[in-house]
């Protein structure tokens, strides 16, 4: 690993722990102090820094956690030493609880078909937000208690410099990094899919190995062919989309802004097939892929507002718009 | 059977009352030398060159919180076409705070130099610093 990755990986560790108002600004700083410090540890030498001397040297810089706690403001209920670790149980509580009512819905999907999938998606967020009001008050009543420990305020051990490992700290993320084998492989077989839909209806299905004839039994009944145009209209835009993207090289705001206007459509289409009648010739796998369409119709919606909420608040700051801002 | 402390705790605890007793200090050393702007690590070389050692994992977040507290004002600069640096300074409501807590900090030595060298009239303390 280069000197410089390893800088990177350790403010963007930082970052991730620090209050979203101003953590591109105090990124920034952080950059600008770690450079100068390392810089004039090897203006002697002249010679690059090596990534074991910084390494070294983050290492007694600090934790990225606690270094991220001291930057952040001063809590009240539970102090920045105790806060991280507050913030990682309350995730951790959260998820679980999350997965436990999603899980809960799948089975009341299996045992009561065909379920009001509005209704069943109305209990899950209405019971998930009963639990997750319950667990956040408890955890965050057992956290200001410990505060409170040992008199006025309990303060964690100063972590020794030796109990953080630089080397392991994860590679920056770069959403806007393109996979080109995920989006070749999206487009194969949107393609596929098309061609299956659209010219191949009658042969999805099962070979019947016991008769004598070995013909196909069709998996798809009459009933679903009116969703195909639908369908396949969802295919070509996602692999249009992912065709541009692949050509250009990277993600921008104007290609993740049609993306969500794509994916959107998908859980439109999807949507349509769930709350329709019959999809399969055999009723329990029309149950079975209203299921496999539901947790895609899930997946789908988080990876939206993940995207959403990357292109409303996670703004990249450059050292260059940050001068252009009011603030210099 | 009155509780035994081990040396390690004894380290221990030792480090913990002196880490609480440099916190004390730091704000005031940190305005003191921000009377002029400078950028991070130029004040903490300046602190160090005077004596006084400061982990920087302490001192760029403490920068940040007196500005956040209205002590400091910062401003993004670029010298010489190198990289962006922050620079901070002492702000008026800053100066009133520094030139107070001065004067607190005169009043606590004398007090102090009484309290652990009455014998001595404080002159053991001076001899020490």
């Amino acid at each position: 690993m280069e000197a410089n990755e390893l800088i990177d990986r350790y403010i963007h560790e930082v970052g991730r722990h620090l209050p979203r108002a101003n953590r591109e600004d105090i990124k920034l700083e952080l950059k600008s102090l770690l450079l100068d410090t390392i810089e004039e540890q090897t203006a002697d030498s002249g010679q690059p820094p090596t990534t074991k001397m910084v390494a070294e040297y983050l290492r007694e810089f600090g934790k990225p956690e606690e270094i991220a706690a001291k930057y952040g403001p001063e809590q009240i209920l539970i102090g920045n030493e105790l806060f991280p670790y507050y913030r990682v149980v309350l995730t951790i509580v959260l998820v679980i609880a999350g997965a436990v009512h999603l899980l809960g819905v799948i089975f009341q999907f299996i045992q009561n078909d065909p379920v009001n999938i509005g209704q069943a998606t109305l209990n899950l967020l209405l019971s998930f937000g009963q639990t997750a009001l319950i667990n956040v008050g408890l955890i965050t009543l057992i956290f200001a208690g410990l505060q409170r420990l040992n008199g006025v305020e309990f303060k964690l051990e100063p972590e020794k410099a030796a109990d953080w490992d630089p080397y392991q700290l994860p590679p920056v993320e770069d959403p806007d990094r393109i996979d080109r084998f995920e989006l070749i492989a999206g487009i194969f077989f949107a393609t596929l899919f098309i061609i299956a839909f659209n010219f191949f209806y009658e042969y999805i299905g099962f070979i019947d190995l016991g008769g004598d004839d070995r013909g196909v039994i069709p998996f798809l009944s009459e009933a679903f062919r009116p969703h195909v145009p639908w369908l396949t209209a969802s295919f070509a835009l996602d692999a249009l989309l992912k065709i541009v993207v692949l050509v250009q090289g990277r993600w921008n705001k104007g290609t993740r802004w049609i993306q969500l206007a794509v994916e959107g459509f998908g859980i439109f289409v999807l949507y349509r097939i769930v709350v329709s009648d019959i999809i399969s010739t055999v009723p329990f796998f029309t149950t079975m892929t209203k299921i496999g369409i539901i947790v895609a119709i899930i997946i789908t919606a988080f990876e939206m507002v993940s995207i959403l909420a990357r292109l409303l608040i996670g703004r990249p700051i450059t050292p260059k718009s940050l001068f252009k801002s009011p603030m210099v | 059977m009155p509780y035994m402390v081990t040396n390690q705790e004894k380290d221990d605890l030792y480090e913990k009352l002196l880490l609480e007793l440099r916190r004390g200090i730091l704000v005031l050393a940190v305005l003191s030398q921000l009377h002029e702007r400078q950028y991070g690590y130029a004040l903490k070389q300046a602190l160090e060159d005077k004596g006084l050692e400061i982990n920087e994992g302490t001192l760029y977040p403490l920068l940040r919180r007196l500005e956040s507290q209205g002590l400091l004002e910062s401003d993004w600069e670029v010298v010489d076409d190198a990289r962006p640096r922050r620079y901070y300074q002492i702000s008026p409501a800053g100066e009133t705070i520094y030139s107070n807590l001065s004067g607190e900090w005169q009043a606590l030595n004398a007090v102090m130099d009484n309290l652990l060298f009455p014998s001595s009239g404080g002159q053991k303390w001076k001899q020490m610093s």
